[in-house]
This record gives C-alpha cells, structure tokens and sequence, in this order.
C-alpha cells in the first residue's frame, strides 16, 4: 500500500467517524419506515376504491342490460308467429253466442222439447 | 456510537435460512448496520441528508416488507447496500440531483473562507474537501473507492454491490484513485 492509500484511508475514516455521528437513529428510521409502510397499505386499499366501485357499475348495467334484453324477447315472441298457438277463429264468436242460446237437451228428454224452449225476448208461438 | 453487535448473518452464510429472515432478526441486522448504511446512503445520494434519509428509509421498508429479498448469494451487507444504491439512485433521479462535473466541480466552495471559517475544524474541512473531491469522480469511481476505503470491501465484494464485474470495478478504482488524488492535490496545494 503506498502513502497515498493511507492517506486516503485515514481521510476516509475521518469522514465515517463524523458521518456516523451526524446519523439518525435507526429507531427514528424504522418507525419512519413502518409509517410509509401503513401509508403504503391505506394508499394500496385507496385504489382498491375507484376498482370496485367500477366492478359494481359493470355488473348492475350488465344485468340491466340482460333483463332488457329478455324484456325484448319475450315482447317479439308475443308478436310473432308465436301467437299462431294461440289463433282464435273469427267466427268462435258466433259458437259462444250459440251456446248461450242453444241447450244441449237431457238424455231422456224429447229433441222437440229443446225446441220448445222459449228463447228469451223473442215472442214464443201461441203468445 | 453504538457498539457494534455480533452479525446475525455469517459473513459466508449462503444457506436458505437468509430467505426466511423473519422481521426481527431482520431489524436487527439493520440496526448492526445502520452506521454503515448511513454512510452509504450519504455517499450515494451526493452528501445531501434528506435525500440520504429519503432513500434509506424506502431502502428499510423493501427490506422490512419483503418487496426485496435477501438470497443468501452474497453478504447480507453486499446485498443491502446494492438496494440502497438503487434505492437512492431512484431518489437521485427523482430529485435529478449530482449534476455537477468534474470540469464545472469548484473545490473552493469546499473551503470555507468566508468570516467564521476558522470554527469550522480542520477535521471538517478535510472532510468537505474529501467530500467535493469524490463529488468529481464518475458515479461509478466514487462508489468503487467508498466501497473499498470508507466500508472497507474488497473489490470483489465492491463489484457485486455495483452490478458489475471484478475488472471493471478495478478499472474504475484505478482510475478514480488517480483522480482523487490529482483533486486533493490540488487543493492542498491551494
């Protein structure tokens, strides 16, 4: 080692010894870092925040979005020719208004005397 | 100063023990450290506190929650001072801070000799000198020669807190040695 390096090294020594009197406590470190730990979480849950609260919009319009959806199914199925099943000729009118005229006469009982069934409202023969 | 404790770590530890440090073991093997650390820290963030103290408290806090991890492949030293480094050299980036360059460095600044000069010890002033001298060295040359003369390490041990390789890390030694020296020099002789 030539004198240089000595020199240096002293010097250097010189500096440790006057930086290591001038440091802060590793206590005061720690519990500065154990702050920005905390911080760092509560930073961390903060930004968990806006995520869910989009999580949520996404989920409420897409099934908003579904029931709409079905809504309009349904609507176009009623319309179609779906209703086909259910067709009701125009003329069933006229066989209700038959049956409420028309008896169907008992078993034992003699076809002209369903004929001779007054209808009401209309004057019966021999009035 | 406190009384330096028996490390926790072997200076040749390389077993799987080092990656499951539990927090205790682990503030107090920072704590054996933290002069040295400090220094570092200093070193590294160009002899401004705050951004010493900024960066060796982000650097505890990865160590402390885990975000970096001891492997066992080096010393616990060499591996603690490698995320200090990049610890401050975020810091430094941030605060876009060691702007000056050898050419533009003026050494007088380091003396003092405005009214009042003469309570500031020779001790001191050596050590401001010192302090500007090394701020006029390459990043590279400085760490090299804090490594190996203010905390002692071997080139070796200098190169793997670097990142680089063992002739790289003498190539800046030798080269940052002369440097310093023709600096000192220079200002000695003033």
């Amino acid at each position: 080692m030539n004198d240089f390096e000595s020199e240096l090294k002293k010097r250097f020594a010189e500096l440790r010894a006057d930086d290591e009197t001038s440091a802060p406590s590793f206590a005061v470190v720690r519990d500065r870092a154990t702050v920005d730990q905390s911080i760092g979480t509560r930073r961390q849950r903060l930004w968990m925040i806006p995520l869910l609260a989009a999580a949520v919009v996404a989920a409420v319009w897409v099934t908003s979005r579904a029931r709409g959806e079905r809504a309009r199914r349904e609507a176009w199925l009623r319309d179609s020719s779906m209703n086909a099943f259910r067709w009701t000729m125009p003329t069933d009118g006229l066989l209700e208004s038959a049956r409420q005229t028309l008896h169907t006469p008992a078993i034992s009982a003699s076809v002209l005397d369903a004929a001779a069934v007054p209808i009401p409202g209309t004057p019966f023969k021999g009035d | 100063m406190s009384v330096m404790a028996q490390p926790l770590i072997p200076e040749t530890q390389r077993s799987s023990d080092a990656l499951t440090m539990d927090r205790p073991k682990l503030e107090r093997e920072l704590e054996r450290l933290h002069a040295e650390c400090w220094g570092w820290a200093l070193s590294c963030s160009g002899h401004d506190r705050t951004l010493a103290e900024d960066a060796l408290h982000t650097a505890y806090l990865r160590v402390l929650s885990g975000q970096a991890r001891f492997d066992g492949r080096s010393r616990f030293k060499s591996w603690l001072f490698g995320v200090i480094r990049l610890t401050a050299m975020e810091e430094l980036r941030r605060a876009n801070r060691w702007n000056t360059t050898g050419s533009e460095l003026d050494l007088s600044s380091a003396v003092d000799s405005s009214a009042g000069a003469d309570v500031i010890s020779e001790q001191a002033e050596r050590n401001a000198v010192l302090v500007a001298a090394m701020a006029s060295l390459s990043p590279r040359q400085r760490e090299v020669l804090q490594l190996v003369f203010y905390h002692g390490m071997t080139l070796e041990e200098a190169a793997r807190v670097m990142g680089v390789s063992v002739g790289s890390a003498r190539t800046h030694y030798d080269r940052g040695k002369k440097a310093l020296a023709g600096q000192i020099n220079e200002v000695d002789v003033r």
